[in-house]
């Protein structure tokens, strides 16, 4: 990858990968951390990683990355937990977007983590598979349970439409 | 998509019948059915035949049973079908079905709408605003163009001075080293015969002196413990007027290279030995060239006077007319340095310049 190509990949991805870390892990300082620290691993590994496979690369890299903080800060035990009811939401509803943020707050980190590359960056269940080191089948199994643990929550539509 | 014909239906009849077919499966089953009664009537046949003589029934088969699409009862995979359709992993068929139960039925066209809102949307607000601390510097093309230039310039600089040293002079000068033991031996002869005719000069400028003052020693009265001296001294001044009259023979050291020349006579009495460690390095050697082939005067040569003749033999090689010249000012220090050339010309100011 030429200098030109790496500086690309900057103004085409650092907003998306900034974006699904802060949603993680709600820490500005350490989003930027580690989105300066994946810049830094492509840019080493620059020889190796081709424009075309560079996105999937930074997101993976900021992912596990992002593991490894989550894992020293001791801020969730279990990243690969699963199942739990988040409850519902039992409020007045106000504003849509500060209900699902509260929603998907909730969630399990591995099933917010599959369920924001999908939404945000589009990624197949493959390609997400890949970035997590999960199997397609597991990826289809968090993003389903997400979505039911999402729905839930938001519970009674009428109220909020 | 799933063929489904004929020939292989039989693997799906009963896979059908026990629920156990995906749910495109079930619906291409279904459709191969509705295009062959005479196998709907055969698969109906099937479904009532007793298979155990007890007849034991399990009731809930309704409630394994999956539906084609959906269907009210408790188990029904409804959940299952809004997050296909919003993850578009239902078939162009079963989208189309699953969207006609939605509109005709109100209530569960609003469960689905609650998993539209699941579909997160990202903030474009929240941006990266350290881009300029990832960045990398890109090297300008004009750098670039002044990488080749100077690439292109040494080789021309050393093909240049190559052409005008001369190769077979540098093959030679190269082989003239394996030599340096020989001319060593020389050099000392050398200076041993240098010293012989210097001592033999100093003797003979005494003899004269006392040879000029031999008169008035003879007429002063001879004491006897000097008689024998006198005798000596006369030999010896016989000797003398003999040497006096030698001339100093030339000496002449012929070399393979003519061209480095270690003795230089300076008056027909005697030989100058050129510091022979100096003129035999590699640098010294190239510098006399220079000096000696472009005709440089000062004793220190330079970058610019290597350029100027590597650029000087450019020019004699391909027939060009490049120029590198200093201009001066009035107080003669070096003002600029310029290039000029058929196809460009580069001025550049002196570093030193105050």
């Amino acid at each position: 990858m030429t200098v030109e190509d790496y500086n690309k990949s900057v103004n085409l991805y650092s907003d998306g990968i900034y974006r699904f870390i802060l949603k993680n892990i709600k820490n500005q300082d350490e989003a930027k951390d580690i989105v300066q620290d994946v810049y830094e691993k492509l840019w080493v590994k620059s020889g190796d990683v081709s424009f075309d496979k560079v996105k999937s690369y930074l997101f993976s890299a900021a992912y596990h990355t992002m593991i490894d903080k989550i894992r020293k800060n001791k801020r969730i035990t279990n990243i690969s937990e699963y199942g739990e009811d988040i409850g519902f939401y039992s409020g007045t509803y106000n504003d849509l977007n500060e209900v699902l943020t509260e929603a998907l707050d909730r969630l399990p980190g591995i099933q917010k983590s599959v369920i924001l590359l999908r939404d945000y960056e589009g990624y197949s269940y493959k390609e997400i598979a890949e970035i997590t080191n999960l199997s397609e089948s597991q990826v289809k199994v968090y993003i389903y349970r997400g979505r039911l643990a999402l729905k839930k929550y938001i519970g009674r539509l009428e109220v909020l439409v | 998509m799933i063929d489904i014909n004929l020939n292989n239906y039989e693997k799906f009849a009963l896979d059908f019948l026990e629920g156990n077919l995906s749910l495109a499966k079930r619906y291409a089953f279904l459709s191969f059915l509705k295009k062959n009664p005479d196998v709907e009537d055969d698969l109906k046949l099937l479904e009532n035949i007793n298979w155990s003589e007890d007849s034991f029934v399990f009731d809930e088969k309704i409630n394994l049973k999956k539906q084609l699409v959906i269907s009210d009862n408790k188990k029904s995979n409804f959940d299952e079908l809004c997050i296909a359709k919003l993850e578009n992993d239902l078939s162009e068929k079963e989208n189309t079905l699953f969207t006609d139960y939605l509109r005709n039925n109100k209530l569960k066209f609003n469960e689905y709408k609650k998993y539209t809102y699941t579909v997160q949307r990202p903030d474009k607000s929240i941006v990266f605003n350290n881009k300029e601390l990832i960045r990398r510097k890109q090297n300008s093309s004009l750098r670039k163009v002044y990488s080749i230039i100077s690439v292109a310039a040494t080789i021309l600089l050393i093909v240049g001075l190559y052409f005008l040293i001369n190769e077979q002079e540098l093959v030679l000068q190269v082989a003239n080293n394996y030599e340096n033991s020989v001319k060593e031996e020389a050099l000392i002869k050398a200076d041993q015969s240098k010293r012989r005719i210097e001592s033999s000069e100093i003797k003979i400028e005494n003899k004269i002196k006392k040879i000029s003052s031999k008169k008035d020693y003879e007429t002063k009265p001879k004491p006897e413990q000097f008689k024998s001296d006198i005798r000596l001294e006369k030999a010896n001044i016989k000797r003398a007027n003999l040497l006096a009259k030698l001339q100093p023979k030339d000496i002449e050291i012929t070399w393979s290279m003519k061209e480095i020349e270690l003795f230089k006579p300076v008056s027909n009495s005697c030989y100058v030995v050129i510091d022979q460690s100096e003129y035999l390095s590699l640098s010294t050697f190239f510098r006399n060239k220079i000096k000696e082939k472009v005709g440089f005067k000062n004793e220190r040569i330079g970058v610019f006077d290597v350029a100027k003749a590597g650029i000087d033999g450019v020019n004699s090689l391909f027939g060009l007319d490049m120029k590198l010249e200093r201009t001066y000012t009035s107080e003669g220090d070096v003002d600029r340095t310029e290039f000029s050339s058929q196809l460009f010309a580069i001025s550049t100011p002196s570093k030193n310049k105050n």
